[in-house]
């Protein structure tokens, strides 16, 4: 046999995965963009009959769902929940690790194991008592309150990351930057956070898609209020209350995977890394 | 510019002590060499001075001050590391600049110091490169640069010059030797590299098993080891160490053993009067084993009996080494017109005024 | 403009909430630097930088494990003690069982197909020029949301009675192929292979870019040695390539298994749970909201917790000692 031949399994079977991988999203993105009449009365792989004719296409259904059906709020208010559930972990599970890997105190490995054993830890456990704390606080339904639920949820993994990184820079650069007059203020900001730059936009893309994709912590904290409900409720609603207005679900599921898509897309390098790196998250 | 002093410091990581006890003043605008085999305590000195580590017991001054609680950036000091330890993510000049911004000095003032010490290590043109686009000499200068740049009260140096090839670590020796005479400053040097030792040091301090063995010049060192592990740690190769007896003959004091005797210079006489008919070592360096053929003039001598079992021709010298009749082994630096061939019987010659005796139990010198 | 000023509160928002944290630090840290005294500076400040994250650690997981487990031994409104009743009357509890039944499926199912397939994917996509391209395409998912997938798949598995236009692509391939149309969500018997395909779908990506690397990792010298010495194709996966990924197939599979234990956003979105496809983590919410069971709640968190921690502790050390052959 010819080695074209022998190779041609291998084509075949690659050519059908990635097919049939593809097609649930080229589905969703076709549907999106057609009529709401046309959606409901035919398949939307009725398109390729005629692909050409773009009087078939509109942006329509876009429009109505980021206002109408309150997509605009939900976009807006997962950027204000997803950008500090962000920031605020890296910053914090960054002192703390520099901390934990190059200062000096009493129980310092201990704590480190304490903190790497809280991992095991799934979510569900603590949301009743939290949600009483909530109510007695005040915190439910507030961006603070899903802010600091997602840092604290995301500490053990960021301080568990951040530290191997961080205790495996060289020593010497350390010591040098010690002796070169630098406190840990200036040692941490001009020293390792740059060099640690790789692993915190690891950490950090993992982050935000994470709580941006997150649905089941800003159901139990943020509750029904829709002035603060992130895409993920928004669209859930969507499928509760108007399940068959396929116009408006499509178009409202893809504009929730635009942002991933993009961060997918230009970072896709940290995205792997970082998909790898958060594969212990508990 | 200042003295460091340590008193009777120790250094112990949990059981295991690094440093027994030192004691060493270092006088202002000397080159101290600290030298020993790994593990000999001489990186952790270094590391007490430099803040990096806190002694157990004992202190630490420079100049007048106790500086045992004093953090590193306030030591006034600079140091050289083995591995450079440059900021991987500045540019040369970054680095350079790095400790004078943390002291808060002016760009104007930053930029004309940084010039200035780039110039004196030939940086100039290398300024704006990262480290990793620098060659390992382009490295070493840098890091080297980076510790005038400050004009610290003291240098620190560990190893700076281990990880370059042999022909530039020769350069870099000159380099080093001459910024101290410019800087006109203290420097404390840790190598495990005799040759660096003997070359660069004003004094030499070596160290053992966290003990100081003897601190001197380094013509001293040479000429008059205070104890066996001295003698034999500086001279490559090292010095031939022979078991024998020191015995009394017709108003003649010679050393014995069963291959060899060898009779002690006169004016020696009376420092080993009490060790006539005992035990003893003897040292003798290569470089005092002669080829009778090729003698210096004027040499008080004895004879060497052996089997040549291997030899290395250096070109300018020819190392051989010889089993002697009592199975005892030693190496002897001959003159490079020697034609001596392996599993030869010679007779060679030695000069008897250089003999160390050393005494069997104590291993110190007999002096 | 309504829209301008609801971008103006978002933003601002975002800066209180980023900027706050980092200049909480940076204020702690000054205040020490200026006010201790040298000699307690050095034991202070490694406190001040772990202060906010043993704060948060504590306030958000160890206290509410702690009072889970407490919970969990009291009623549903948390008034008086029931000791272990909670448990029994979970194992007890048809729908309890079904939830668990339904796991163990997924657990199975999602597992073994999106390991084996992520690995045959790796492998294959090793041997053609075009690798980055099907890479990507089966990548891609990962970056979608459960919700965005449920509704992708939604659309997929939609229903039209017999006889009218099928605008789901599954329904529209059967009925042209001459079949009877199905209602892929209702139908006890396939929805929750319907459900676990959705999961198949978003994982299968993950495995195959670890897996892919694992593969690569191998040295060509060994296949190369292997290949010298005999060994066919087949032989050369089976007998080199498997067993010098092992402990990355175990870290892959691990982690399957922790997210599937936990799977909620799915089966809420998708079936809310009805019609038989009910899972442990959609069972725990119905407690706590639909319920207001806080006890029963609690005491399926802690047999999550339970059931999490033995894998957990396998993932940790294999993700701490990776492969020895690297």
């Amino acid at each position: 046999m010819p080695p074209w031949l022998t190779r041609t399994p291998v084509h075949l079977a690659l050519v059908t995965l990635s097919l049939l991988w593809t097609l649930p999203s080229l589905g969703l993105l076709i549907s999106s963009l057609r009529p709401p009449a046309d959606v409901i009365s035919s398949g939307w792989w009725t398109v390729f009959q005629h692909p050409f004719e773009f009087t078939q296409y509109s942006l329509e259904n876009y429009r109505a769902v980021l206002s109408a059906a309150g997509m605009g709020q939900a976009l807006l208010n997962s950027f204000t929940i997803a950008i500090p559930a962000t920031v605020m972990p890296i910053a914090i599970a960054a002192f703390a690790a520099y901390a934990l890997a190059w200062m000096e105190f009493p129980g310092r490995q201990w704590l480190f194991l304490a903190i790497v054993t809280l991992l095991v830890v799934p979510l569900q456990m603590t949301f009743i008592p939290l949600l009483r704390a909530y109510g007695n606080l005040g915190l439910t339904g507030t961006f603070a309150g899903v802010w600091l639920a997602h840092t604290g949820y995301s500490l053990p993994l960021g301080i568990y990351l951040l530290c191997n990184y961080i205790q495996a820079l060289p020593k010497d650069l350390v010591e040098a930057a010690a002796v070169d007059g630098a406190t840990h203020w200036a040692i941490f900001t001009r020293l390792i956070v740059p060099l640690s730059m790789p692993a915190i936009a690891s950490f950090a893309v993992f982050q935000f898609l994470w709580v941006w994709n997150d649905l089941l912590v800003a159901l139990v904290f943020l509750g029904g209020t829709p002035t603060v409900a992130p895409l993920t409720i928004t669209l859930t609603n969507l499928v509760g209350s108007r399940g068959q207005d396929w116009h408006l679900l499509t178009a409202g599921a893809f504009v929730t995977m635009t942002v991933p898509l993009l961060v997918f897309f230009a970072l896709q390098r940290y995205f792997v890394r970082g998909l790898l790196a958060g594969s212990v998250k508990g | 510019m200042a003295s460091v002093t340590f008193k009777s410091v120790t250094k112990c990581y949990g059981e295991f002590v690094a440093l027994r006890e030192l004691d060493i003043e270092i006088g202002d605008r000397e080159f101290l060499v600290f030298v020993g085999p790994s593990g000999c305590g001489k990186t952790t000195t270094l590391r007490l001075l430099a803040g990096l580590d806190s002694v157990t017991t004992g202190d630490i001054y420079i100049g007048d001050r106790r500086v045992n609680e004093l953090a590193s950036r306030d030591r006034d000091i600079a140091m050289v590391f083995q591995s450079y330890a440059l900021y991987p993510h500045m540019t040369v000049y970054d680095n350079m600049a790095f400790s004078l911004e943390l002291q808060g000095l002016g760009k104007g003032d930053i930029q004309q110091r940084v010039q200035r010490a780039a110039q004196q290590m030939g940086l100039e043109d290398l300024l704006h490169r990262k480290p990793k686009e620098l060659s390992g000499g382009q490295r070493q200068r840098v890091a080297v640069c980076r510790a005038i740049v400050r004009n610290p009260a003291v240098f620190l140096m560990d190893e700076p010059l281990s990880n370059l090839d042999a022909q530039l670590r020769v350069q870099a020796r000159t380099e080093i030797s001459r910024l101290h005479r410019e800087l006109e400053s203290t420097f404390i040097y840790v190598t495990h590299d005799q040759v660096e030792a003997m070359t660069m040091g004003t004094r030499i301090a070596i160290l053992n098993q966290g003990v100081l063995q003897q601190i001197d010049r380094p013509e001293a060192i040479y000429n008059r080891p205070k104890n066996k592990f001295v003698a034999g740690f500086i001279g490559s190769p090292a010095m031939n160490f022979f078991d024998g007896a020191l015995v009394e003959m017709a108003d003649q004091l010679w050393f014995k053993s069963d291959a060899l005797s060898l009779p002690l210079p006169p004016p020696t006489l009376p420092q080993y009067q009490r060790y006539v008919g005992q035990r003893v070592i003897c040292g003798l360096r290569p470089e005092d084993i002669h080829d009778g053929r090729y003698l210096p003039p004027d040499m008080v001598t004895a004879p060497l009996k052996g089997t040549i079992t291997h030899t290395e021709s250096m070109g300018h010298e020819v190392i051989v080494y010889l089993t002697l009749g009592d199975g005892q082994s030693c190496a002897a630096r001959v003159d490079r017109r020697s034609t001596l061939a392996l599993s030869d019987r010679v007779e060679l010659t030695v000069n008897t005024a250089v003999l160390h005796l050393f005494d069997p139990h104590t291993e110190e010198a007999i002096s | 403009m309504v829209v301008f000023s609801k971008i103006g509160m978002a933003v601002l928002a975002i800066l209180v909430g980023s900027g706050g944290v980092v200049a909480l630090f940076y204020g702690a840290n000054a205040l020490v630097e200026r006010f201790a005294p040298g000699q307690f500076k050095g034991r202070i400040l490694p406190w001040v930088y772990l202060a906010p994250a043993l704060l948060l650690l504590l306030a958000y997981l160890v206290i509410p494990t702690v009072l889970t487990v407490y919970v969990s031994l009291l009623d549903a409104r948390s008034q008086s003690f029931v000791g272990l009743n909670n448990y029994s009357s979970l194992f007890a509890d048809p729908g309890m069982g079904e939830a668990f039944r339904n796991n163990i499926f997924w657990l199975v199912g999602v597992t073994g197909i999106s390991v084996s397939l992520g690995l045959l994917i790796a492998v294959l996509a090793d041997r053609v020029r075009y690798e980055p391209l099907p890479k990507t395409l089966i990548f891609l998912p990962m970056a979608i949301s459960f919700v965005g997938a449920s509704v992708i798949w939604k659309f997929i598995y939609a229903f039209r009675p017999a006889g009218t236009a099928q605008i789901g692509l599954l329904n529209g391939v059967i009925t042209s192929l001459g079949f009877e149309p199905v209602g892929w969500l209702v139908e006890r018997s396939l929805n929750n292979f319907a459900l676990i395909a959705i999961m198949i779908w978003l994982q299968t990506g993950f495995c195959m870019v670890l897996l892919s690397a694992a593969v690569k990792g191998i040295p060509q010298e060994i296949i190369e040695a292997a290949r010298i010495d005999g060994a066919n194709e087949a032989q050369i996966f089976w007998r080199i390539v498997v067993p010098m990924i092992r402990s990355t197939i175990l870290v892959v599979s691990t982690t399957i298994v922790l997210l599937v234990l936990k799977v909620f956003d799915i089966v809420y979105v998708m079936t809310a749970g009805n019609q038989g496809t009910e899972v442990i983590a959609s069972r725990m919410f119905k407690e706590m909201f639909s319920f207001r069971h806080y006890g029963r709640g609690s005491a399926i968190a802690v047999l999550l917790l339970l059931a999490v921690i033995p894998i957990m502790v396998v993932n940790i050390r294999e993700f701490r000692h990776p492969n020895p052959t690297r």
